[in-house]
């Protein structure tokens, strides 16, 4: 199933550019990056720190815009989208896991798991939620907070939210940094196999080369630009 | 529709249930802002208010109120069958109404005689317990024993009332043929404005018809006394508490504003986004709700000041009234501040900062310094064409029209940009001071809190507001207090003085007085008292119709002229003895008077056209006064008993001495005499009633620094947790974690100290200059530091113990716990 009935790759960026102003200088982060995700397909995107993995999954996502170049998500331009537009885009077509989770502490695991659903407006929200946090293993956290989770229980969380809207795009900043190589195995694992099973696309930002391995091409970010391909 | 109601749960008041501290604490301090910018409001509306209510219950139902050229006796008796005769009036009740004391052995109250034609004689039944109790006259003291009580009198002005015939109040408040108002009663169906105008030709245009509840002009020299120095207050208080509140309610929401990010990410529609506002809206709601009891209690203090002595003068007791619209103000200023301090934040979200905003990076903190100077400079800038403007405001006696509202705006201008500028310099200040204690080698508990200070700016600067605000008000208002102070030192000449002030009931010489005035037999029996050389009386009438256009006649027996501050023309016993007069500067400027012109006055005669010889700045009725020679009073307004008696003494008496001889001369009842030391006294303390909404001010404002500083601490100690664990994990003890934290409250009341010291000082600079607009005479410059002194001793001493709290929380941190915190 592809959503929007659209064919082709789910994400396609070509020719991305992004600079920042800080203070007087420019720091330029994306410089002409070309690049595209198929449906049922895992792209692992690796590179230094502040090579600009972050920034281009931001701009995937419809979170950031570029400066130049354009974006396709599900075939949908955002940067021609109004906020609200743009807003709509995330909802239905991303799932975000961020690299700093970015959990609501006031919410419990399994507030924050249904908080995508609530968003939609979608029916059953609290139990799907808890469906997909049985599915990455965190059936008992559901009702505590956070902060009172490891590391990598956060981590899950952060995948379920992201899981949970059913979206044919995933975007994954680092899923396994936090994790040991074993549980970040399984977790990687579940992310894969979420994805093959509904033909969603992933781009995975990782800097760990046996995580890289699991995917079905591995790009490499270097100075804003990518650098090689590999299957 | 549920998903809303769990959306709106979720995001918008769970955190208000888990941290139930930091909400009350945020709620508490919009509460203190609003109650402060209401407090005055409330005053003003209060005191409006307790005026226009007395006058309708003294209305008996009348809708119209015909009032004479002057407010005693400004009525010709035989206008009272002119407006009978109107077609379209029912009834027309004549009346005097005599403000005057009651003497009984326990107490002294003043109440409003009431002379009502067809009347008989009555009393309330609070003035009825009061044991032999005399009613003061003009004629002199009026035993009230025996008087029937009158139950329905109890509601009209406080019970503190007399109703007599109409024939007997004219004789004992010296009104032959006079009357102070007729009530009308229009007759069914008539129409009330063409009525008024059928009236109003009737009666003359020095006489006016007035809607019969309508605030009486003599109220409004009482009135107009205190409220524009309380609107000055106003500019002051809702300037500190609306940047405290913005300021407050921005902090709170910062927590927020990573939760809003978040729902931007995650695609959120605009409204869910705005959804983590609603907290904020409603700790604004709350607190605006909350402010309405506080700006109660302040403003009751106020009004208890204004009371004291406006009950005594006019016999209107003043009490406190929440009008709704007032009541509805206060909520809604909260809800209104937290949403200008949402936009930000929502517009952040909704943008494509979202990136920014969710890796904590704050486009506005790097460019932060540079953009701090650039703001402290332009709002200096602004506060010194405040100050110019206050300046200009003051030149030439204040005569042109546009130098009332220039002097007003530009104070508010002075004091807001100053206040801006306090913001904006506070953390700039602590800036400089962390260079020197990096230099000077002090400790890291000390560094720490300096950097923290200088790392949010907004807040430091927030907390610095608030305590500079209290002490910046303690230092304005010991400026003025001694200012004006010193003004009456100037103008009573104590040592040169050979005079004693006589009067009854009270010492106290303000421009309008209760009824009990001396007759001229008693006049001549105090010409008499051995060491007396001769009295000198002042006369004073108040003419005008509303308050916009009262203005008050004087004369005195000597026309002693010379010597006092002259802005225009001459002044000389000459001009004034061949009809010509002094005007005040307020009159001068509202009706555009210069030396030449003709200053234009309702009698009960009709209108007189006087020329004016010159403009003085005394301050007699705020500057709205003509003063001419005894004669013209006279032929004017017919004689009148005098408001003020000085009695000169012979070479060689004691002042003290003399009084004394006075007193026990027994000249009439309830007789004082003040030496030229004691009367000073009794001015100096009549000033001191105009400060003390001041003080009751700045208290409040230090009350509200201590809230503003702890509950940004706790906000920011909250925000902070993760720090402080990082901190101990890096091997500070709990004891350096509550040093810092103390240190930083010392450090804001130091910096907040200093900076109320500019406050005070260009506050202090612009209040003084722009006094004379408001109350028609000119003060010595002078400044109170030692007040800012021991104002700044309070001030840091509040914001240590505010940071108690917060350093206790800090010490006491779960190490694990906070490290594992997002
Ligand atoms: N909002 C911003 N303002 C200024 N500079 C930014 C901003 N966002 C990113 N940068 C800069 O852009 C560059 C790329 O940042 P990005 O976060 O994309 O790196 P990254 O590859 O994700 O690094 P890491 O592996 O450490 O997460 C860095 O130099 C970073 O400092
Ligand atoms: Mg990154």
């Amino acid at each position: 199933m592809i959503a929007d009935g659209h064919d082709g790759p789910l994400l396609q960026l070509s020719g991305i550019w992004r600079s920042y102003e800080r203070g007087t200088e420019t720091v330029v982060a994306l410089s002409g990056v070309d690049l595209w995700v198929n449906p049922g397909e895992a792209v692992a995107l690796i590179g230094r720190s502040g090579s600009g993995k972050s920034t281009l999954l931001h701009i995937a996502g419809g979170l950031d815009l570029a400066d130049r170049g354009t974006v396709r998500v599900t075939g949908r331009d955002p940067a021609a989208m109004s906020v609200s537009q743009r807003a709509e885009l995330r909802r239905h077509a991303v799932g975000f896991v961020f690299q700093f989770f970015h959990l609501l502490p006031q919410l419990t695991v399994v507030e924050n798991v249904e908080l995508p659903l609530l968003l939609n407006g979608g029916r059953k929200s609290r139990s799907r939620a808890r469906d997909v946090l049985a599915s990455v293993g965190l059936a008992e956290k559901a009702d505590r907070y956070p902060t009172e989770l490891s590391g990598g229980e956060m981590q899950r969380v952060a995948l379920a939210r992201a899981l949970v809207g059913g979206a044919p795009l995933i975007l994954a900043d680092e899923p396994t940094g936090n994790l040991d190589s074993v549980t970040g195995g399984e977790v990687l694992d579940l992310l894969i196999a979420q994805v093959a099973e509904r033909d969603a696309a992933l781009l995975l930002v990782t800097h760990d080369a046996q995580a890289a391995g699991r995917a079905d091409r591995v790009l490499t970010l270097v100075d804003g630009k990518i650098a090689s391909a590999s299957r | 529709m549920r998903d809303w109601l769990r959306l709106t749960r979720l995001l918008g008041l769970r955190w208000i249930r888990i941290h139930p501290l930091r909400s009350l604490l945020a709620v508490l301090a919009v509460a203190g802002g609003v109650s402060l910018a209401m407090s005055v409001v409330l005053t003003t509306s209060s005191v409006t208010w307790s005026f226009a209510h007395f006058s309708e219950k003294v209305a008996f139902g009348a809708q119209l109120r015909v009032i004479g050229a002057t407010a005693r006796g400004g009525l010709d008796g035989r206008v009272a069958g002119e407006v009978a005769a109107t077609p379209g009036v029912s009834v027309a009740v004549p009346t005097v109404e005599a403000i005057t004391p009651v003497i009984s052995p326990s107490r002294r109250v003043t109440v409003v005689a009431l002379g009502i034609g067809g009347r008989t004689w009555g009393v309330s039944p609070q003035v009825a317990g009061l044991r032999d109790a005399f009613l003061m006259t003009d004629a002199g003291p009026l035993p009230l024993g025996g008087a029937p009580v009158e139950p329905a009198l109890a509601g009209v002005a406080g019970g503190d009332v007399v109703v007599m015939p109409l024939a007997m109040s004219q004789s004992l408040f010296a009104r032959s043929g006079r009357l102070d108002a007729v009530y009308v009663v229009p007759a069914k169906g008539a129409d009330l404005s063409s009525l008024t105008r059928r009236l109003q030709k009737a009666v003359g245009p020095w006489n006016a018809v007035v809607p019969a509840g309508s605030l009486p002009p003599e109220a409004s020299v009482v009135t107009q006394s205190f409220l524009p120095l309380l609107g000055l207050l106003a500019v002051l208080a809702v300037g500190v508490s609306v940047v405290l509140v913005h300021d407050i309610v921005d902090l709170a929401f910062s927590e927020r504003r990573r939760s809003m990010a978040v729902v931007a990410a995650l695609g959120g529609s605009p409204l869910a986004v705005a959804l983590p506002a609603t907290e904020v809206v409603i700790l604004g709601l709350a607190g605006g709700v909350i402010g309405v009891g506080g700006a109660a209690l302040v403003a009751r203090t106020i009004v208890g000041t204004i009371d004291a002595l406006v009950h005594q003068l006019a016999g209107v007791p003043l009490s406190i009234h929440l009008s709704v619209p007032v009541a509805l103000a206060a909520p809604m200023g909260g809800v209104l501040v937290s949403l200008v301090a949402a936009a930000g934040p929502l517009r952040r979200a909704r943008a494509i900062d979202v990136a920014a905003e969710l890796s904590g990076r704050d486009a506005i903190s790097v460019a932060s310094d540079r953009l701090r100077v650039g703001r402290a400079a332009i709002y200096s800038a602004l506060m010194a064409i405040g100050l110019a403007g206050c300046w200009m405001s003051s030149l030439h006696g204040s005569l042109a029209p546009w130098q009332y509202p220039v002097g007003i705006a530009s104070f508010g201008l002075t004091v807001v940009a100053a206040m801006l500028a306090v913001g904006n310099l506070a953390p700039l200040a602590l800036h400089l001071a962390r260079g020197v204690a990096t230099a000077g080698h002090a400790g890291a508990a000390v560094r720490l809190a300096l950097s923290n200070l200088v790392r949010s700016p907004r807040r430091t600067g927030t907390m610095a507001v608030a305590v500079a605000g209290a002490v910046g008000v303690a230092f304005i208002a010991a400026s003025y207090s001694r200012s004006a102070t010193e003004g009456i030192v100037g103008a009573t000449k104590v040592p040169q003085a050979r005079w004693v002030y006589v009067s009854k009931g009270s010492t106290a010489s303000v421009t309008i007085d209760t009824e009990d005035r001396f007759s001229p037999a008693e006049l001549a029996a105090l010409a008499h008292v051995p060491g007396v050389s001769r009295v000198v009386r002042q006369v004073g009438v108040l003419t005008g119709h509303s308050a916009s256009s009262v203005i008050g006649v004087e004369t005195s027996d000597d026309l002693h002229v010379a010597g006092l501050p002259l802005v225009e023309g001459s002044a000389s016993r000459a001009l004034l003895l061949r009809g010509e007069a002094l005007v005040g500067t307020a009159l001068a400027r509202r009706q555009h008077l210069r030396p030449g012109s003709k200053v234009i006055l309702d009698t009960p005669g009709g209108l007189a056209r006087i020329p004016v010889a010159g403009i003085w700045e005394v301050g007699d009725f705020n500057g709205s006064s003509v003063f001419i020679s005894e004669q013209e009073m006279t032929r004017l307004y017919g004689s009148q008993p005098p408001t003020n008696v000085y009695a000169y003494a012979r070479p060689g008496v004691p002042l003290g001495e003399l009084a004394r001889r006075i007193v026990s001369a027994g000249i009439a009842v309830d007789v004082h005499a003040a030496t030229p030391s004691q009367t000073q006294a009794a001015w100096v303390r009549s000033v001191a009633g105009q400060i003390a909404p001041f003080w009751a001010l700045q208290r409040a404002l230090t009350l509200l620094a201590f809230v503003a500083v702890l509950s940004t601490f706790v906000l920011a100690g909250v925000q902070r947790r993760k720090e402080y664990g990082a901190l101990s994990a890096v091997g500070f003890s709990p004891r350096d974690l509550s040093k810092m934290v103390i240190t930083e409250g010392a450090l804001v009341g130091a910096s907040g100290t200093l900076l109320g010291g500019l406050l005070g000082v260009v506050g202090s600079v612009g209040l003084i200059a722009i006094v004379p607009l408001v109350v028609g005479y000119r003060n010595p410059f002078v400044l109170a530091p030692a007040y800012w002194a021991g104002y700044g001793a309070v001030a840091v001493a509040v914001t240590l113990a505010a940071s108690l709290l917060p350093a206790w929380r800090a010490a006491h941190i779960p190490v694990l716990d906070a490290l594992r915190e997002e």
